[in-house]
């Protein structure tokens, strides 16, 4: 019984110092990357993107259900965006509420005929509607599917040869698409590009567009604001450049048509289908059998604003569902794990995201465990456990730090010196319970997934009211 | 027994300790370099103010060139990044007033320097800077430029030369941005459009030239160029072109006379209709919309079963700019046609322009 708590202590304090020293690793290379890009840049190449009529066109798709009370500004965003050429498909995928309705009073929406190109089957299109003001606004109604479906539908009467799917709640800064799309005039090789992903809560929109920053009010939401900093942006630009980004997040993901056609669209019947999508992607542009001259490429400057929960609830079905998610997306293209066939991707992606992502909280909830256990076997003082738990702490922070610094040496620094101080006290905070419930619920949608094979979408998130977005 | 020995727990201790002070040492360093950042941006925003007025003033006449430069002089740095967006906010003319400022400050012996750098983001930069701030002395060493290692040095080098109006460095330019990709011949045709007129005599001349051999790329953004150009010195050109054995350099020279709008090419072009290449019919068809090729709507109205999906959309979207008579066809094709997809496609485009009756709100509602 010893020897097995002695295995596990010493496994939990190994797996804890690759963890933190393969994200500090990851920033590194996340910052080194982003220098790079911006030394890249030339003098007043946006300005030049956006007056070009060479600049590729694209379709920008947002499926949509329930979400009567976000969904007209998430499409007055779309279309308020800065980019010489670009259409709205907006796919309904069978909302129960009032949705529809909106987007027909606020549009004008009229009916259409449309005959895409079918490639990849979904579930029937009900009716295609233009609109009087906006003739580059579609929107396609469907029989209730998955969020995959409902893209898998835009697709198919989309015009433009680049495809950017964002969410229903996403707010994009009005050049984020011509920052978006730059790498593809760069290089005809990139095959889809990914955006930085930060929390909407608590920004300000006047008729779609970004009129102010701002933070979200509750602890619960700053603790995301600082996770989206440090996991979704600086260690996603990391893996990137190693050629294993398995998770574009569905919130902000530009690819070419072709491209997705290619992979097969995507999987309706994903818990989350950007991460299944994403590790296909991977799958199909790595593997050794093809070229391999495609690339994904992660753009730091193209930001896009998505809501967070800021209810318990809510925050706790979410992770639940990401978690569920991701161990799906992994157990389904198991073929590719340690699989040198698919470089890089198979060799370290699949193997990362699986022991560093998927089973993390496992492992920490073990660390947890533990601690009663050498107790009561009298392994280990109260002075010596407290001792390890300020340890892992104190790293913990560090880290965070770390990539608040590279944050605040670019233009998503904190807005005011009060956002800022609210973002250093959540740095401190966050570990002081809600990292914990964080895990209790991944832990949770582990066991569901695995053991009960849970695969609904969980709870639907409720947004916060319009007004509390708009000055 | 205890796991962590007298050893480890000091080791522990010691990390601990050190990544407490790391993270204070961090703390600190994230707060100076926010108050410094705030500092900079707000004097460089006072400083950038008050410079524009007296730029702006001096292209407008109201101040006098020894003011502006004093200003100037005070932050060089600045200024010049100043004068760079100011001048790419003007006309050609009016950027020849900053060019003035610039010719008086020692910007451009500066960036000469910096465009030998050993680090090709300098040379990119300074090549950049030099089509604003340059004179008659930058154009020899960004026409050399123009061979650097580096595509996007070129390309800044040609930017350069191209806003400076350097007509005589059209066929370098070309041969310059020669890179693979389509996105890299549509960027380069773009850098020699901003030329203008001035620029289709020698793009002209790199076609008709017998004995020079260019690469199929550099054909392609000639074409290209003289399409945007809308060059009808160049129809003949590119009517010989359409025989080419590569079917993109034939695709090309369709999509430039059809932009060139040439109405005597339509019999030539019609022929490409049927060619084997989907992309070359689809622009085919595009062009014969644009031509207002009335004479060919049966041909447009057979392009409605093409096996592609694009073509038979560019030929409804055709149909339908050739007005009245193309509308009557496709009104005819939606129930006449005797291919099932050019049906849909008709009623598609007809509904897309709004000119079948309208079922206005979703039933469901």
């Amino acid at each position: 019984m010893i020897t097995f708590v002695l295995i596990c202590v010493w496994f939990v304090l190994a797996y804890f110092i690759a963890l933190h020293a393969l994200y500090l690793f990851l920033i590194i290379i996340g910052a080194l990357q982003v220098r790079r890009y911006q030394k890249g840049i030339t003098f007043a190449e946006f300005e030049r993107i956006a007056a070009s009529d060479l600049t590729m066109p694209v379709s920008v798709i947002i499926p949509i259900f329930n979400e009567e009370s976000i969904a007209v500004a998430t499409v007055q965003n779309a279309l308020a965006l800065n980019y010489p050429k670009h259409e709205v498909i907006v796919v309904d995928d069978g909302s129960t509420d009032k949705t529809m309705a909106e987007l027909v009073e606020a549009f004008r929406l009229f009916r259409v005929e449309k005959q895409g190109q079918k490639h990849i089957p979904t579930r029937e299109v009900l009716g295609s509607y233009g609109s009087v003001e906006h003739p580059n606004l579609l929107v396609v109604t469907k029989e209730n599917g998955r969020r995959g479906d409902a893209i898998n539908a835009a697709v198919a009467v989309s015009k433009y040869p680049l495809l950017c799917v964002i969410d229903a709640d996403c707010v994009l800064e009005s050049d984020g698409l011509l920052h978006m799309a730059r790498p593809f005039l760069r290089d005809s090789k990139l095959a889809a590009s990914a955006g930085v992903v930060r929390p909407s809560n608590g920004l300000q929109l006047k008729g779609g567009r970004i009129v102010g920053q701002g933070l979200p009010k509750s602890l619960l939401g700053l603790s995301q604001e600082i996770e989206y900093a440090r996991s979704f942006q600086w260690a996603r630009i990391g893996l990137c450049r190693l050629q294993s980004m398995l998770c574009i997040s569905g919130a902000l993901l530009l690819i070419k048509k072709s491209v997705f056609e290619a992979v097969g669209g995507s999987w309706p019947n994903a818990i989350t289908d950007d991460i299944e999508f994403t590790i296909r992607l991977n799958k199909h542009i790595h593997d050794r059998r093809r070229d391999r001259t495609q690339h994904l490429e992660f753009t730091p400057d193209a930001v896009c604003y998505t809501e967070v929960p800021e209810k318990f609830r809510q925050y706790a079905s979410q992770r639940n569902r990401w978690q569920r998610g991701t161990l799906q997306a992994l157990l389904r293209n198991w073929k590719m794990m340690l699989n040198p066939r698919y470089g890089m991707s198979g060799l370290f992606g699949m193997p990362f995201f699986l022991i560093f992502e998927a089973f993390s909280a496992i492992v920490e909830l073990l660390a947890y465990m533990l601690i009663p256990v050498t107790l009561i076997l009298g392994l280990a003082g109260a002075w010596e456990i407290a001792l390890m738990l300020y340890a892992a702490y104190i790293t913990g922070v560090c880290l965070t730090l770390s990539a608040i610094l590279l944050s605040e040496t670019g233009r998503l620094r904190a807005a005011s010196w009060q956002d800022f101080w609210k973002m250093i006290a959540a740095v401190f905070l966050d570990n002081l319970g809600f990292h914990q419930w964080h895990l209790i619920n991944r832990v949770l949608g582990t066991f569901q997934y695995l053991i009960l094979r849970r695969t609904d979408m969980g709870l639907h998130m409720e947004r916060l009211s319009p007004n509390t977005a708009t000055p | 027994m205890e796991i962590l020995s007298p050893t480890i727990i000091k080791i522990v201790i010691q990390a601990a300790i050190a990544l407490t002070f790391i993270s204070l040492l961090l703390l600190g360093i994230i707060i100076a370099i926010r108050w410094g950042t705030d500092r900079k941006q707000r004097i460089s925003s006072d400083y950038r103010k008050e410079a524009k007025l007296f730029v702006m003033g001096f292209i407008t006449g109201k101040i006098t060139k020894e003011e502006s430069l004093e200003v100037l002089k005070e932050n060089l740095k600045e200024g010049l990044e100043l004068l760079l967006e100011i001048g790419n906010s003007l006309s050609e003319e009016e950027r020849k007033r900053v060019r003035i400022l610039c010719a008086a400050l020692p910007f451009e012996e500066e960036q000469l320097d910096l465009l030998e750098s050993r680090h090709w983001e300098n040379r990119r930069r300074a090549a950049e800077s030099l089509g604003y701030v340059g004179g008659t002395a930058s154009v020899a060493p960004l026409k050399a430029a123009l061979s650097d290692g580096i595509l996007i040095v070129r390309e800044a080098a040609a930017r350069a030369l191209v806003a400076m109006g350097c007509v005589d460095a059209v066929e370098s330019i070309v041969l310059a941005l020669d890179a693979p990709g389509e996105m890299a011949e549509r960027r380069a045709a773009e850098v020699v459009t901003v030329l203008g007129d001035g620029a289709v005599d020698p793009l002209l001349s790199m076609l008709d030239q017998k004995g020079v051999k260019y690469t199929p790329t550099s054909i392609k953004i000639v074409i290209r160029a003289l399409g945007s150009l809308r060059a009808s010195e160049a129809v003949p050109a590119l009517v010989r072109l359409l025989k080419n054995s590569e079917f993109t350099i034939r695709l090309n020279s369709v999509r430039a006379l059809g932009l060139i709008g040439d109405a005597s090419v339509i019999p030539e072009i019609a022929e490409l209709a049927e060619d084997l290449p989907w992309e070359v019919r689809n622009v085919s068809v595009q062009a014969l919309g644009r031509l207002q090729a009335t004479e060919r709507i049966p041909l447009l109205v057979r392009a409605l079963g093409d096996p592609s999906w694009w073509v038979r959309f560019s030929a409804a979207q055709a149909l339908y700019a050739l007005g009245e008579p193309g509308l009557r066809e496709l009104q005819k094709s939606m129930s006449a046609h005797s291919d099932r997809y050019a049906r849909d496609m008709s009623r598609q485009i007809l509904q897309e322009h709004r000119l079948l009756e309208r079922n206005s709100i979703p039933s469901a509602l």
